[in-house]
């Protein structure tokens, strides 16, 4: 995946063939995790800030919409043109926003699976036949994220 | 003519600033292992609208100093934002400012 150009609101990606089977495969996996990011040590019923109850609602409004995002990737309406290299992919700036965020509950929750591995705290994960699916996602997942982030940043750069 | 009446002396009141009345909330972002920096700065700059260089400066303050106090806010505003944080798997608190 890479980006190819800008092309009015859109964001035009190269996608190679193996690369929307891999995205695919990666939002099937869509909510990843349903709970609020918090530390290790936080202890239950410890208060973070703002009303949890409130808070979990709202997870679950975005949810809802991150789904129909998903759903709408999926039965691809479009967004991906077929040519001889592959696919152009389709994005606005706002749906690339959104497909960060499918992707980070990815991430962050295979990554909570997976025992909130952390290296540089010398806690490495364990890697076994049933769980390296997680870490696929996991890497997988942030590689797509990158080069978002890289798109979003050029078209900045460009501006 | 008749005399000016002296103003009556009256007690110095210290004024207080809004900020010492209610010293507001501070919304802080924290550290972890499994977000992306970049995606850290997008954050920033989608939920407080703030430029690609101050997003990176506080990102960067978290990547290092372990948090970043994001900004200062009524209690209202500082939940709004620690929601928007949350909502993008970030871990953000909210704590009252002294």
């Amino acid at each position: 995946m890479r980006l190819l150009k800008f092309e009015g609101e859109n964001f035009v990606f190269r996608f190679e063939k193996i690369d929307k089977q891999i995205l695919f495969c990666l939002l099937r996996r869509y909510p990843a995790c349903s709970a609020p990011l918090t530390p290790e040590t936080m202890k239950e019923g410890e208060v973070i800030g703002p009303d949890l109850h409130l808070l979990e609602a709202s997870l679950e409004e975005q949810r809802v919409g991150h789904r129909k995002q998903v759903e709408a990737i999926l039965s691809d309406e479009g967004r991906f043109q077929e040519d001889e290299l592959g696919y152009r992919f389709y994005l606005t700036e706002p749906q690339i926003d959104c497909l960060l965020q499918i992707l980070n509950n990815i991430s962050v929750g295979s990554w909570l699976q997976l025992g909130r591995p952390n290296p540089q705290m010398g806690k490495g994960s364990q890697i076994t036949e049933k769980n390296i699916e997680l870490a696929w996602a996991m890497d997988s997942a942030r590689l797509f994220q990158s080069e978002l982030l890289k798109a979003l940043r050029q078209k900045q750069e460009f501006q | 003519m008749s005399q000016t009446a002296e103003p009556p002396v009256l007690p110095e009141i210290q004024e207080k600033t809004i900020e010492q009345v209610d010293p507001g909330y501070l919304v802080i972002c924290w550290d972890d292992p499994v977000n992306l920096m970049d995606y850290v700065t997008h954050v920033f700059q989608q939920v407080f609208g703030w430029p690609r260089q101050k997003a990176e400066e506080h990102m960067l303050q978290v990547h290092h100093q372990g948090k970043s106090v994001l900004i200062r806010e009524s209690m209202e505003k500082a939940e709004h934002y620690v929601h928007q944080l949350q909502r993008y798997a970030l871990h953000a608190t909210m704590e009252k400012a002294s």
